[in-house]
C-alpha cells in the first residue's frame, strides 16, 4: 500500500514536469514513435456553422461528477469513454487523469472542455446547436488497451455522433 | 487523441483538434488542427479566460471550412513560441 502511494506520487510529479516544462515535452514529441502512417481520413466541411450541430470530444479525462471515474490503478490506461449530455454545466464535471497537471482544469473545466462556451455560441447563433451528447476519453492508453480503444471505443463514439446528426466535432487533448 | 479524431473523420464527420504538440500531431496525421503554445492540460488557455476559450473555438470552426488538405495545422499564434500574428487576441473580423 505504501509502495502504491509512492508510485502514485512519482507519476503525479512526472505529470507536472511534462505539463509545464516545454523543453522536456518538445524532446518527447521528437522521439516518441506513433503507430499511424496510413492515409489521413477526410470529410469535407461545407455547411454553414450557424446551422450546424457541434459536439465536443476530449481526451482530458473529464466526466460527470456522479459518473464512475476513469481507472487510474491500471498503468496501461483506461480505454473506456464517458458521455456528457447537452445542458451539463462546467460545475457538474470532474477530471480523473493522473498523467497531466489538471489543477487549472479543476478550477475551470472550460480550459480543457469548453462546454459553457459552446452553449453560449449556440445561444448567440454562431453555431446551430450543441450536440445531444459530448464524449470524453482519458488520453493515457497503452497496449493492450490501445487495441480496445481503436477497435471499440473510438469507432463506437464515431457511430453515435453520426447517428445523432452531428455536423462538426471539435476535439481537445489533455 | 489523434486516433479518436481519425476514427470520427473516417465515419464521415469533419473534425478539428487543438494541439500543443504539433510534432506529434504531424506524426499521427489528423485532418485539421490548430496549434496553441500553452502547457499541456491547457488547450483553451487558463482558468477564467472565457474570451480566449471562445475565440479558439471560433478559429477551429473557421479552420474546418478553410482547410483544403488533410493534415492542415494552423498556428493560432498564442502562448509560448508564437511566431505569427495572434489570431485569437482580438474579436473576429466580420
Amino acid at each position: 500500500m505504501g509502495q502504491e502511494r509512492f508510485s502514485d506520487r512519482v507519476v503525479r510529479w512526472l505529470a507536472r514536469l511534462f505539463t509545464w516544462n516545454r523543453t522536456l515535452r518538445e524532446l518527447w514529441a521528437r522521439i516518441v514513435e506513433v503507430d499511424s502512417g496510413r492515409e489521413i481520413p477526410w470529410a469535407p466541411f461545407r455547411k454553414i456553422p450557424s446551422r450546424c450541430t457541434v459536439a465536443l470530444v476530449t481526451t482530458a479525462g473529464v466526466h460527470l461528477g456522479g459518473d464512475a471515474p476513469f481507472d487510474m490503478k491500471d498503468r496501461r490506461g483506461d480505454p473506456s469513454y464517458r458521455e456528457i449530455p447537452a445542458g451539463t454545466s462546467a460545475g457538474e464535471l470532474a477530471v480523473t487523469h493522473d498523467y497531466y497537471d489538471h489543477r487549472d482544469a479543476d478550477r475551470d473545466v472550460n480550459v480543457v472542455f469548453p462546454i459553457d462556451r459552446v452553449r453560449e455560441m449556440a445561444s448567440d447563433g454562431e453555431i446551430g446547436r450543441e450536440a445531444r451528447v459530448h464524449y470524453s476519453f482519458m488520453g493515457h492508453v497503452l497496449p493492450p488497451h490501445l487495441a480496445t480503444l481503436r477497435q471499440m471505443g473510438a469507432p463506437e463514439v464515431a457511430r453515435k455522433l453520426g447517428e445523432a446528426g452531428v455536423d462538426l466535432v471539435l476535439l481537445s487533448p489533455a | 487523441m489523434g486516433l479518436v479524431q481519425r476514427a470520427i473523420e473516417a465515419a464521415g464527420i469533419p473534425t478539428v483538434s487543438v494541439t500543443m504538440l504539433p510534432e506529434i500531431t504531424r506524426k499521427v496525421g489528423v485532418p485539421r488542427a490548430v496549434r496553441v503554445g500553452f502547457p499541456l492540460g491547457h488547450p483553451f488557455g487558463f482558468p477564467g479566460q472565457a474570451f480566449l476559450q471562445r475565440r479558439i473555438l471560433s478559429e477551429m470552426i473557421r479552420v474546418a471550412g478553410a482547410a483544403q488538405v488533410p493534415g492542415t495545422i494552423v498556428d493560432l499564434g498564442v502562448g509560448e513560441g508564437a511566431g505569427e500574428e495572434c489570431a485569437v487576441c482580438s474579436p473576429p473580423q466580420s
